[in-house]
């Protein structure tokens, strides 16, 4: 992680170039168009899941075919959330803006949110609407108000770093994309149960006890530690 | 199993978890100075009952958990030197913040536990955070200087990555395996995605290389190690000989796991892979530790180094039969315990002075300790030459199994020759580690005196120290105790590879689907049940 | 034009990308925070899709997604914690302002 090596370079000469500088030009124009932005996004958000719901099967209790609606509208369904998956990722990589990123974040999420929904997996669908979008997310925007004296902190790396690092993630996506298209999965294809619920919650009670418990003693953790670390001296 | 079975089964983990949730109590009352011994108290009475436990050494206990030999002996090397941490970082916190301060001592170890029973992937990815978590918030606790959290702030965001990495890498194992249980990633379904003509494949392999990476911040090996001089240098001395060893025990313990669910049968492309790693991360450990003035970075560096020996080991795997002398795994968990100890040991001896009210950091710092302080001066010279590698001290014994199992591997095997070649780099490595060890003892014995070295920390550290430093002698005028538990230690991974873990697997689940009252406690029995069954 | 596994696993794989790109070139410590919660979507992506495509109806993928996003709200948790530890001590949450340990 070139961020944080020290040794490859001499950062007190580096740092001077792209240090935190709140440019009065931009900074009017990204004021009017962050709201903008959000709401575009939450509309977006709202018609597609407007849209998934509906073209799930009602009896979801019962069952779920395993090629949900099926046919050309699944594909609709699913290149239109992958899209808004992949420009949102896109859109939190180009943003040069803390508030932006996370606004693209709160899109990224809620369309990760619909492809569970495709999937089937409607239970993880809302638990991420609700605690990724809504807890976390706003946990991080908290982190920024807190942290930065103004929130609309600019970042803008070295080119060169930029495009080494472009270069590295595009040659990463294509060859693991390559590799996995190539990939001849073995599919359970088939009428399968649907994920209830109550399935849920009896599995998160027997096979999967330990994790459960494990998973509490580190919440515990988190608060006790999280709570002290940002406590004011006395 | 029966509810009394698996909580006296799991009563190490137990007594861990209350009395870490008892010192957190006692933080927050007005005797929060209780919280040192209460910690202290706890480690070890679970180690006592650890030791004295009286449970089969294999079996699953609750879903997601299965005993095996190595998960007793890393809970006895893991609350062995825990205890010893709690002593050395006793009086490090201030008064006030004594109860979090060892409530998340205990927490870590109680990971290092669970990662070591761990059967599920979820549950291994979860203790493997159990062990970060703690970690952090320790960095940023351990002492009121800006350099620590500064430290904490690198150390959290890398780890964080780490861990997704881990998770993105966990997710393709599933999807090769359609399982999250670990003994069945190469058992349960077998399919065309997992092994195609005896090989692994490719999703596993894609797995196994993002597990891998995720593991590598954790024992901080080379693409993955430059946060390590940063944090140990930032974080304070007792928390840093913490650093180096609890995470990296609980790394090396999870790569064991899953390497013997896939038999040890790696594919060519990660044995290359770990053999560049190891290479590269002994080298540049220990060239980069040449290069510093700062005795916490120095050691930082040669921590490095030292996970790179430790990587040679894990490379030869496990060889059926044979002591640490020519199986890989055994020196791996040999060499683990000893380095915790001299590791521990040379940062407790940094946390028991302080010059012109800091804490000493440099060679110069240390300059004629020996006449101020003889028997500290002689701990510190003992764990030293154990992380030299030199005679009369463990490490020389740690070193010389890791590179005998290298060298004493059998000829047809795949990584023969590149073992020995790596083995060869790993000796030279260890003579150019000599030079920079070398000039902490030179320091410390013939440096200029300083007078502003002042004596701090109290009691309990100097037990630290000795107890540290002196097991290094005794273990090396008397490795048998250590070696035979190595021994039995490593019986299951050899078990499961001679019998292939794919039957070994299949027994498991039989015995657990069989409409018996009694299920054969060790895998031996459930595998010749399941030859019974299936050839009758 | 049936929608398949693969599908899935791209779209994941372009997630896990982006989420290592931000965390390359962002130098605020949230912004890092950021690329990791996009990793972290991105196993949750692929957890979820296998479950749905290989082992149907037995939830595996989905509890280990579900763990995943516990974590990850733990994390974000102490994240802020540690950002507001720093910045009582630096007043910046820039990593690249934090080089008080450098050299």
């Amino acid at each position: 992680m070139r961020t944080f090596c020290p040794s490859q370079c001499d950062q007190s000469v580096e740092r001077k170039r792209y240090d935190r500088r709140p440019l009065a030009s931009a900074r009017g124009s990204d004021r009017r168009r962050c709201p903008l932005l959000a709401a575009c996004i939450a509309t977006w958000l709202g018609f597609s899941s407007t849209v998934v719901w509906a073209s799930l099967p009602t009896d979801m209790a019962q069952s779920t075919k395993a090629a949900a609606p099926g046919g050309l509208l699944e594909a609709f369904l699913f290149y239109t959330v992958a899209g808004g998956v992949v420009l949102s990722a896109l859109g939190v990589c180009i943003a040069k803006n803390i508030v932006r990123m996370a606004v693209w974040l709160f899109a990224g999420l809620g369309s990760v949110a619909m492809l569970y929904f495709l999937l089937a997996a409607n239970f993880l669908g809302a638990i991420q609407l609700i605690i990724y979008a809504g807890g976390t997310l706003v946990l991080l925007v908290f982190g920024v108000m807190l942290t930065s004296k103004s929130p609309w902190v600019r970042f803008d790396p070295p080119k060169v770093e930029l495009i080494a690092a472009a270069v590295v993630c595009l040659a990463l996506v294509v060859s693991l994309c390559t590799v996995l298209a190539r990939t001849v999965w073995s599919s359970a294809e088939g009428i399968v149960p649907g994920a209830t619920v109550a399935a849920f919650g009896e599995r998160l009670l027997t096979t999967y006890l330990v994790p459960f418990e494990v998973a509490g003693v580190l919440l515990m953790i988190v608060m006790v530690g999280a709570a002290h670390l940002a406590r004011q001296e006395e | 199993m029966i509810w009394n079975d698996w909580l006296v089964a799991l009563a190490p983990e137990w007594i861990l978890l209350v009395g870490a949730c008892l010192s957190l109590a006692v933080g927050v009352t007005r005797v929060s100075k209780w919280a040192s011994p209460i910690a202290l108290a706890t480690v070890v009475a679970a180690l006592i009952v650890a030791i004295r436990l009286d449970v089969p050494r294999n079996g699953d206990v609750l879903p997601g958990l299965w005993l095996t030999s190595l998960t007793f002996y890393v809970r006895w090397i893991t609350l062995g030197l825990g205890s010893l941490i709690v002593l050395v970082n006793w009086h490090q916190p201030a008064a006030n913040e004594r109860g979090e301060y060892m409530s998340m001592i205990l927490f870590s170890l109680l990971g290092v536990l669970l990662t070591a029973s761990a059967n599920d992937l979820v549950v291994l990815f979860l203790a493997i955070e159990l062990v970060s978590i703690p970690t952090y918030v320790l960095v940023a606790l351990s002492r009121e200087d800006a350099r620590a959290s500064e430290a904490a702030v690198k150390y959290f965001f890398l780890g964080a990555l780490s861990a997704a990495i881990l998770a993105y890498g966990i997710s393709f194992l599933y999807g090769a395996a359609g399982t999250t249980t670990i003994h069945r990633l190469v058992g349960d379904t077998v399919q065309s995605t997992l092994r195609t003509n005896g090989a692994i494949g490719v999703p596993m392999l894609i797995g196994l290389i993002l597990v891998f990476a995720g593991l590598s911040f954790k024992v901080a090996a080379v693409p993955f190690h430059a946060y390590a001089a940063d944090v140990y240098e930032g974080a304070a001395s007792p928390v840093t000989g913490m650093l180096g060893f609890v995470p990296k025990l609980a790394g090396f313990v999870a790569l064991c796991k899953i390497l013997t669910a896939l038999d040890w049968n790696l594919p060519s492309e990660v044995n290359w892979m770990l053999w560049i790693v190891a290479a590269a991360t002994m080298t540049v450990g220990n060239v980069l530790a040449l290069l510093q003035k700062n005795v916490k970075r120095m050691l930082a560096y040669s921590s490095i180094a030292h996970t790179g020996y430790m990587l040679i080991a894990v490379l030869v795997g496990p060889v059926a039969g044979q002591g640490p002398m020519r199986d890989g795994v055994a020196a791996l968990l040999f060499y683990i315990v000893v380095y915790g100890a001299m590791n521990l040991g040379a940062f407790a001896l940094l946390a028991c002075f302080k010059t012109n009210g800091r804490d000493v950091e440099t060679l110069d710092d240390l300059g004629g300790l020996a006449r101020r302080a003889p028997a500290s001066a002689l701990a510190l010279a003992i764990c030293i030459f154990s992380l030299m590698g030199f005679p009369p001290t463990a490490g020389f014994l740690g070193k010389l199994y890791i590179f005998s199992s290298a060298f004493s591997l059998q000829p047809n095997h795949p990584m023969h020759g590149p073992l020995i070649a790596l083995a060869i780099i790993g000796v030279a490595n260890t003579v150019i580690g000599a030079a920079y060890y070398l000039r902490i003892v030179a320091a410390v014995y013939m440096g200029g005196e300083t007078d502003t070295a002042t004596p701090v920390g109290g009691r309990p550290v100097r037990w630290g120290l000795a107890l540290c430093s002196l097991p290094l002698l005794v273990l090396f005028a008397w490795p048998t105790g250590l070696t035979t538990q190595v021994r039995t230690a490593t019986t299951i991974l050899h078990h499961s590879i001679r019998t292939g873990s794919r039957r070994v697997a299949a027994a498991i689940d039989s015995v657990r689907t069989a409409p018996t009252d009694v299920a054969p406690a060790t895998v031996s029995q459930a595998a010749a049940t399941y030859e019974h069954h299936a050839n009758p | 034009m049936t929608i398949g596994l693969t599908h899935y696993l791209v779209v994941a794989a372009v997630l896990f990308a982006a989420g290592l790109f931000t965390m390359m070139t962002k130098r605020n410590a949230i912004g890092i925070l950021i690329g990791v919660e996009l990793v972290l979507n991105s196993a949750n992506v692929n957890l979820v899709a296998f479950d749905r495509y290989l082992g149907p109806g037995r939830l595996d993928g989905q509890i280990t997604a579900l763990f995943v996003i516990v974590l990850a709200a733990a994390e974000a948790a102490l994240a802020v914690g540690i950002c507001i530890n720093v910045y009582k001590n630096l007043s910046t949450v820039d990593v690249d302002t934090a080089t008080r340990l450098q050299g």
